[in-house]
């Protein structure tokens, strides 16, 4: 039997090769829209601004601290277009007869396929952000900026942290939960697909997938509109709730998809025929 | 070497070994080749050379030694009466072939000088 | 000798339509079996089935006295059309990818394999050839120490010297003990290598036998398998 660590680790590899050409495009995007931005500015290119002080640096500083900020600015949509296609992915290995061969039990496979998809998530986010940090690391030789974020750092408070972790879970919670979501999709599709007296064609396999597509929004509103006093909780606007409510609904929700996912896959859902 | 897929594989090989033995490629007391060699060889399924090499073991042609392997037996006896039931075997068909062209037996033998003069020139 | 594989009352649908119908089938360890119908009997669906990769049947499917998938997935090794990597795989990432993912995985083995069938580790999957790829297959089959080995139709478009290795390869390395079910739609090249035989038609095991017993009615396997079609010809 393979045991769930050699198959994540096997998964981990196979999804941040993804991971390391998103980067790199990103980073190159970045490098060139930076310049584009350099040159457009006109000159005013060895000023910053910091608490109403203007500070002269060098170009070379105001090249990384822009490039920075253009990388973080980026991620969003580097990291959505991730979203997209290791959701691809992970439905693609579901459906591989060269996966589905592997000695393990399907929950854990389904598991792992998850987590690795996350987790490759979360390796791309740090990489983006060791980037950006690497690049402003040279802004913070100047004094009077290290002075303002020290200042910033010393507000937060306690309540702040805990906010902070809230989200970090929330954020994962969700990850999973459009991962097991997208695997609904596509799992309980196929099952239908696989059991009605017609032989699958495209346009059968469009029709059912739109409908099952509503159903899940269907079901999807009704789990938000239980969470929308929950969740705004969690980011401190309301003081009525607590966050802790959201993260149950959530990882209850987490669950619930999941459970059905295992069953599906175990009982229904073949490895596509090669 | 080409089986006839219309008898069992293995009588075959025991055919075809005997056959070596009696051409002295194989001698008395030397080791046949391994079971996985000789499956090679002959493009066959280990299980059968087994067979094979089980069916000549109780006929006592091969004796096995432990470990070692099976050898071509030393009964010098046994070996020369194997070789002449292989070309009775074949007189046999000679004889049975000649008969259906309508030949008869006591015409058989100045036939075969016949041929054999003819041949050597 | 114990059986290693043992179907019962196998019947599998699939669309609604049935596919295998009452499929009864034990076979016993150490020997090698030819699959033997026509292209579509569900010769490759009754070997997904025991792979565990075809869902939602009746019945039950035993390998080595497991009924449970992964467990039985760690039984046997079946030949994998290699679908789950991109074409710009390396042989050398595809054969890493095994051995880290079976345990039973044996690289000693599969280099020796690797090198009798003079394949280049170096070489990126889409560089094959139909004969190349399909020895790439059985040396990764084959390099696991299972004791149920599924080959589905192996032969399938190669040639004739590519068909030699991989016979070949199959005598070399087949351990005493494992089961070797070989599915083919036409028996002459391997009939030499076979112990047993048995016939899908009609959406189910029409019958199995031993390649010596049809041989002692003086029928070769390939007119016993065509005794099976004579009908339909003379429709």
């Amino acid at each position: 039997m393979t045991s769930f660590n050699t198959l994540f680790n096997r998964m981990f590899q196979q999804k941040s090769k993804t991971v390391y050409l998103i980067y790199l495009i990103q980073l190159f995007a970045s490098f060139c829209l930076t310049i584009l931005l350099l040159i457009n500015s006109n000159g005013h290119t060895d000023q910053i601004v910091v608490n109403n002080h203007h500070e002269s640096v060098n170009i070379f500083i105001v090249f990384m601290v822009v490039f920075a900020g253009i990388m973080f600015a980026t991620s969003f949509l580097a990291n959505f277009v991730y979203w997209i296609i290791s959701a691809v992915k992970n439905e693609k290995i579901v459906r591989s007869q060269t996966w589905r061969l592997i000695p393990i039990d399907d929950t854990k496979f389904l598991l792992s396929n998850f987590t690795s998809a996350f987790l490759t998530y979360v390796w791309l986010c740090i990489l983006e952000f060791l980037t950006a940090l690497l690049a402003s690391l040279p802004i913070l030789c100047n004094g009077t900026v290290r002075d303002s974020i020290f200042a910033t750092r010393h507000q937060l408070t306690a309540d702040n942290w805990k906010q902070l972790l809230g989200i970090l879970i929330l954020t994962f919670l969700f990850a999973y939960a459009w991962y097991s979501v997208i695997s609904l999709l596509n799992l309980s599709s196929r099952s239908i697909i696989d059991f009605l007296p017609i032989k699958s064609s495209k346009i059968v396999t469009f029709i059912i997938r739109v409908i099952i597509i509503f159903i899940i929004l269907w079901l999807l509103f009704i789990v938000t509109s239980n969470l929308s006093q929950a969740i705004p909780a969690a980011f401190g606007i309301q003081n009525t709730n607590s966050p802790n409510d959201a993260i149950v609904l959530f990882l209850a929700f987490d669950i619930i998809i999941s459970l059905i996912d295992a069953f599906l896959l175990s009982k229904f859902v073949e490895a596509k025929q090669n | 070497m080409e089986f006839k897929d219309n008898i069992p594989i293995y009588l075959q090989i025991e055919q075809y070994l005997y056959r070596e033995i009696a051409m002295g490629k194989l001698k008395a007391g030397e080791k046949i080749p391994s079971v996985r060699k000789l499956a090679l060889e002959l493009t066959v399924n280990v299980n059968t050379v087994q067979r094979a090499l089980q069916q000549m073991n109780n006929q006592g042609i091969l004796y096995t030694k432990r470990g070692e392997g099976n050898f071509v037996t030393e009964d010098t006896e046994l070996l020369a009466q194997t070789k002449k039931t292989l070309i009775d075997d074949e007189l046999e068909s000679f004889v049975q072939n000649m008969t259906r062209l309508g030949l008869k037996e006591n015409e058989l033998i100045s036939a075969l000088e016949d041929y054999l003069r003819g041949r050597d020139k | 000798m114990k059986d290693i594989l043992i179907i019962k009352d196998l019947n599998y649908k699939k669309n609604q339509k049935t596919i295998l119908n009452d499929v009864n089938l034990n076979l016993s360890s150490g020997k090698i079996v030819a699959l033997l119908g026509e292209n579509g009997a569900g010769k490759t669906t009754l070997m997904r089935l025991i792979a565990g990769v075809a869902k939602n049947y009746k019945g039950s499917i035993q390998v080595d006295g497991f009924i449970n998938e992964a467990q039985r997935k760690a039984k046997l090794s079946f030949t994998d059309g290699l679908t789950g990597f991109s074409d710009s795989s390396k042989l050398k990432e595809i054969e890493k990818f095994y051995a880290t993912i079976f345990d039973d995985f044996d690289e000693n083995e599969f280099e020796e394999i690797r090198k009798f069938m003079k394949l280049d580790l170096e070489m990126k999957l889409s560089q094959l050839s139909r004969g190349m790829r399909e020895k790439l297959i059985i040396a990764l089959t084959f390099a696991r120490k299972a004791d149920l080995y599924l080959l589905d139709e192996p032969f399938g478009g190669i040639d004739a010297m590519a068909r030699k290795k991989i016979i070949n390869s199959i005598i070399l390395w087949k351990d005493e003990k494992s089961t070797i079910l070989i599915s083919d739609h036409f028996v002459n090249e391997i009939a030499a290598l076979l112990d047993e035989v048995v016939i899908v038609k009609d959406n189910t095991v029409l019958e199995h036998k031993s390649a010596d017993d049809i041989r002692q009615t003086h029928k070769s396997i390939e007119e016993y398998y065509e005794s099976f079609y004579e009908d339909e010809d003379d429709e």
